[in-house]
């Protein structure tokens, strides 16, 4: 293969993007994440909650494997914050192929908060519980603010418990005990429903959500007009959102997200000197080409 | 029109309607009248024809792929390979399903002896005289219970040959600190019993009766968590879920990751090969783009620290009034839409079809 600068084989291009991901992970290095406001927004809700008997957060997995990579570390932080705070955390899904996430996610969660602090437990059905993925979309989002009963309304769990047997729902908590909503998502339009209809007229929880690189510019609409009150953008998000953790928490164990973050940051830096590249190769071979003629 | 026209255009309109006036209207109108009275059954009947949807997609896919198996149409080892996927994945999930299922099953009998304990209160507080006496009943109940109590022993001795090899395989250290914590549990458990049946022997009127009632209900509560845990340890590692594991987060879920991260290669290609910089636009576009990825990635404020603040101002202001033009644009052709499709005037070509 004769090396060409002004048409760069795409096979380089590839080994090129493989080695600004792969490297970071190998070597596990690791710098500190960009500021994001946004992100601080939400940890500042989150730290700000004041729950009492049987309030809860209600947090919504929307994804799947395809957006795992943005999706799950932002869904791991905020659990971990809410559970590192005692908040009881709700899971639940519109989306099919996020239900072993409802599980796999706040377990990680526990293993590391239990591995962190020895002697201390987080038990499900005290401290987490899986409704696991509901049918009926927008329908069943605008049925939840109205249900006078939260257990009776979703009934049993994934692992077929009574809701009303758990130690979560053994006050019978109604709509106004969910304090707060996580929604994490890299599906386009799914937030807005929770928008529209997750609230009734006497209550309104604090709204925050996860979103993938391709739906921010949605999200911060959302964000702006104040129905937002915390975003976490892709990784990125996720990434500020453990700083954060890290600094509150000192003893907190480390996690791979800043890692991915550092290679997603190499990975951009070489698309943006790929554009330049690509533009200045153009830009030459025009002239040559031109001189040709 | 005939009348299965008419009726699904009935069902459409009063479908449409109702949803709106049930979000417009207040709770309770003039006259005691409340028209969200039965909203929640009336989304429960919604949902459930929303459900029925995934068993007409899977009717259409084999209708569609097995015609092409049985005739050997072209691309048929393609059809094959996602029908062999889905019906593996069914009788695996389904196969799952029910493991849990059955952990639940189990553990509801537990629960029923904890209601149990419920009803010999309840009908020693509203002074019931019909039944066996409460200390007859609450030994009745600790007899049960010591029999749940021998069954999970004996299950948990059971567990640790088995799987301990396994799991020391995995180096799931936690296991022998689970196993043993499980037994001293339980049989603290049999210790707290056998304390009870002191208590059993007062007189059902006095209040040692209930005193002993709530114990045996703790005990039953306690049982139940140890139970779910020795069963749920056992259920982790039986073939049901083994093969769950491997087909969904061995397979699934790294295929579908793999899918996803490919877009980060045609992303690269795609920059040093289609995006030049031709005109005023362009470049506009260029340096937005840069400014928002250098704002977000950690190397950005090695360049400039106001780059997080000029990403920032992007996003909330330019960004955002795009975004809400465009979102406005399609929420009213939304609307236009949804109006079409209340009306019927969309499925007028299937009304025809059901015609002929």
């Amino acid at each position: 293969m004769k090396f060409n600068p002004y048409k760069l084989d795409r096979r380089i291009i590839y080994l090129l993007v493989l080695l600004a991901l792969a490297l970071p992970i190998i070597y596990q290095y690791s710098i500190k994440a960009a500021r994001m406001k946004s992100a601080e927004s939400l940890y500042e809700v989150i730290e700000g909650l004041e729950p009492g008997p049987g309030d809860f957060a209600f947090i919504a997995l929307d994804f799947g494997p395809n957006t795992q990579g943005e999706n799950r570390p932002q869904a791991e932080v905020v659990i971990e914050h809410l559970m590192r705070r005692r908040i009881p955390v709700v899971l639940f899904s519109q989306y099919a192929l996020a239900e072993p996430f409802l599980n796999d996610v706040p377990q990680r969660v526990v293993d590391r908060l239990e591995a962190e602090n020895p002697g201390e437990s987080w038990k499900y059905g005290r401290d987490w519980v899986n409704l696991g993925f509901r049918v009926g979309s927008s329908i069943l989002i605008q049925g939840i603010p109205r249900a006078p009963d939260f257990a009776e309304f979703f009934t049993r769990d994934i692992r077929g418990n009574v809701l009303s047997e758990l130690e979560i729902f053994s006050s019978r908590p109604t709509f106004k005990n969910l304090i707060i909503l996580g929604q994490f998502t890299g599906l386009v339009g799914a937030f807005d429903t929770y928008v529209q209809f997750f609230q009734s007229r006497e209550h309104r929880p604090y709204f925050t959500h996860g979103s993938t690189s391709i739906t921010i510019p949605e999200a911060y609409i959302y964000l702006d007009s104040g129905q937002l009150h915390g975003l976490l953008e892709g990784l990125a998000g996720a990434a500020w959102y453990a700083e954060l953790l890290g600094e509150n928490f000192p003893n907190r164990l480390s996690d791979e997200i800043g890692v991915i973050n550092t290679g997603l940051g190499i990975a951009q830096l070489l698309i943006m000197s790929l554009v330049i590249f690509g533009n200045v190769m153009a830009l030459m071979e025009g002239r040559r080409l031109g001189k040709k003629s | 029109m005939n009348y299965r026209s008419f009726l699904i255009r009935l069902v459409t309109f009063l479908g449409g309607i109702y949803f709106f006036l049930e979000f417009v209207l207040p709770s309770e109108l003039p006259g005691d009248i409340q028209f969200g009275k039965y909203h929640t059954e009336i989304s429960r009947g919604f949902i459930l024809v929303g459900a029925m949807a995934l068993g007409l997609g899977i009717i259409n896919l084999l209708l569609v792929h097995g015609s092409k198996i049985a005739f050997q149409k072209k691309g048929w080892p393609n059809s094959f390979a996602l029908l062999f996927g889905l019906f593996l994945m069914m009788f695996v999930t389904t196969a799952d399903w029910l493991g849990e299922l059955r952990i639940s099953r189990t553990l509801a009998e537990i629960n029923v002896l904890r209601e149990f304990s419920q009803l010999i209160r309840k009908d020693n507080l509203d002074q019931i005289v019909d039944h066996q006496g409460t200390a007859e009943r609450n030994r009745l109940l600790q007899e049960a219970l010591k029999e749940k109590l021998a069954r999970i022993t004996k299950r948990v001795d059971a567990l640790e040959p088995g799987l301990r090899q396994e799991w020391e395989r995995d180096r799931f250290v936690s296991y022998k600190e689970l196993t043993s914590e499980m037994v001293q549990r339980v049989y603290l458990l049999n210790e707290g019993l056998a304390i009870d049946a002191d208590m059993l022997k007062t007189q059902p009127e006095t209040g040692q009766a209930l005193d002993a009632n709530l114990a045996l209900e703790a005990a039953a509560s306690e049982l139940t968590q140890a139970y779910r845990e020795v069963l749920r340890m056992n259920y982790q590692h039986s073939l049901q879920r083994r093969s769950y594991n491997l087909l969904f987060h061995g397979l699934f879920v790294a295929l579908g990751s793999a899918m996803f991260s490919l877009l980060a290669f045609y992303i690269a290609a795609a920059a040093y090969r289609a995006f030049r910089v031709k005109s005023m636009e362009s470049t506009l576009m260029m340096l937005a783009a840069f400014a928002v990825m250098l704002g977000q990635i950690p190397f950005g404020v090695w360049i400039w620290e106001g780059l997080t603040e000029l990403r920032l101002w992007i996003m909330v202001t330019p960004n955002s009034a795009a975004s809400r033009a465009i979102k406005i644009g399609a929420a009213i052709a939304g609307l236009v839409m949804a109006f079409r499709m209340w009306l019927s005037i969309e499925s007028r070509s299937f009304a025809e079809r059901g015609d002929k």
